[in-house]
């Protein structure tokens, strides 16, 4: 019963808000001189699988706080590192959600952000309704680049 | 009438080759000479193939070692038609995504095959720059040429096969394609798509071949 009201509780991330999600080194363009960070890969936005993953697991920017960027930053990597070890040369994709919503309905799918939430997991949400077969290869490109407005370092955030 | 001996003592046994057969089901399960007989589990000539993701032994960092070795053995076959920056820096970039330090959870092996692939699209399509390289959730090798709003980044998957997505600045707004089929196709759809200018000589990111 408890999780059935957590359930009707996750409410949609607003449009104009942002998300963050985590990208391991291996998903990471980098300029080949410089190193510095280029973007991201669409293959950072698939689901897993094997794990089969129904959502993409995201945390939600304005969750922690509204308007100061580098401190969302912060907690999200914070966030993260209470489930999981993160590298310094991972990095962490911005992104709008409602161009990600909007990609998805122009592929023909039904795409909803909601809150996920809890205790041990502040901030955490999830990209619902993308192809469970990552099959969609468009949508995937979209996300990587036309709804990513920024890609950080985590060496950087945590300077 | 005797047996006939055969001495096996000076065959050279590296030139045999072992067949497997199924061995034929039993009707009397309780027959031991015709039960199933029951192999050992096989091992894999190649680290990359058998597991993507190495959490078992042996230890993490002989994986790694072996995975990027496999890479550097395969390149070096066919490292004549490329030039050594080309090579320096496909090198480079293969330690950088099997470092150990940066490794997590969803990390990948690089498979074998994907990178086999990659080789045979560059040398086909010859492009100027040296794409940065990356690794997909199931072992498959990434490359992403990248200019200005423009790019191309490809997953080379097994058998020369390939998944591109090709994005550029439309007269409104940015166009995004997707592809997917034979490596020898990907020259010609990137050319009709008018992106070949991509991985041609850049100011930042410029490798000679």
């Amino acid at each position: 019963v408890a999780k059935k009201n957590a359930k009707q509780k996750r409410r949609d991330v607003p449009g104009a808000d942002h998300l963050a999600r985590h990208c391991n080194s291996q998903r990471v363009i980098r300029d080949l001189i410089t190193r510095e960070i280029k973007g991201v890969w669409p293959e950072a936005f698939e689901l897993r699988v094997t794990l089969n993953e129904t959502y993409l697991s995201t945390h939600w920017m304005e969750y922690f706080l509204r308007d100061d960027i580098d401190k969302q930053f912060k907690e999200v990597v914070k966030a993260l590192r209470k489930k999981r070890e993160v590298k310094a040369n991972s990095a962490v994709a911005r992104l709008k959600a409602g161009p990600v919503v909007d990609a998805g309905t122009a592929r023909g799918h039904s795409i909803r952000i909601r809150d996920r939430s809890s205790q041990s997991n502040p901030g955490y949400a999830g990209i619902e309704g993308m192809p469970s077969d990552n099959a969609d290869r468009e949508l995937l490109a979209m996300l990587a680049n036309e709804c990513c407005v920024q890609v950080r370092g985590v060496h950087e955030i945590d300077l | 009438m005797t047996t006939p001996h055969i001495d096996t003592s000076r065959m050279p046994s590296q030139n045999w080759i072992l067949v497997v057969q199924k061995l034929l089901q039993s009707r009397d399960p309780s027959s031991p000479s015709l039960a199933p007989a029951r192999l050992p589990p096989t091992s894999s000539f190649s680290a990359s193939e058998a597991q993507v993701s190495p959490l078992s032994s042996p230890s993490l960092e002989l994986q790694l070692f072996d995975n990027a070795a496999e890479l550097k053995v395969l390149f070096s076959k066919i490292a004549m038609h490329l030039s050594p920056e080309w090579r320096a820096t496909i090198f480079e970039q293969v330690d950088a995504l099997l470092k150990l330090e940066d490794w997590e959870d969803d990390s990948s092996l690089i498979k074998i095959g994907t990178f086999s692939t990659f080789l045979r699209f560059v040398i086909y399509m010859a492009p100027d720059q040296c794409p940065s390289l990356g690794v997909g959730p199931t072992g498959h090798l990434l490359a992403a040429w990248v200019k200005g709003a423009q790019r191309i980044t490809v997953q080379f998957l097994p058998n020369d096969q390939a998944i591109a997505t090709l994005i550029k600045e439309g007269t409104r707004e940015k166009e995004t394609v997707a592809w997917r089929g034979h490596v020898v196709d990907l020259k010609l759809f990137i050319e009709r798509f008018g992106a070949a200018e991509v991985m041609s000589e850049v100011e930042s990111g410029k490798k000679e071949r």
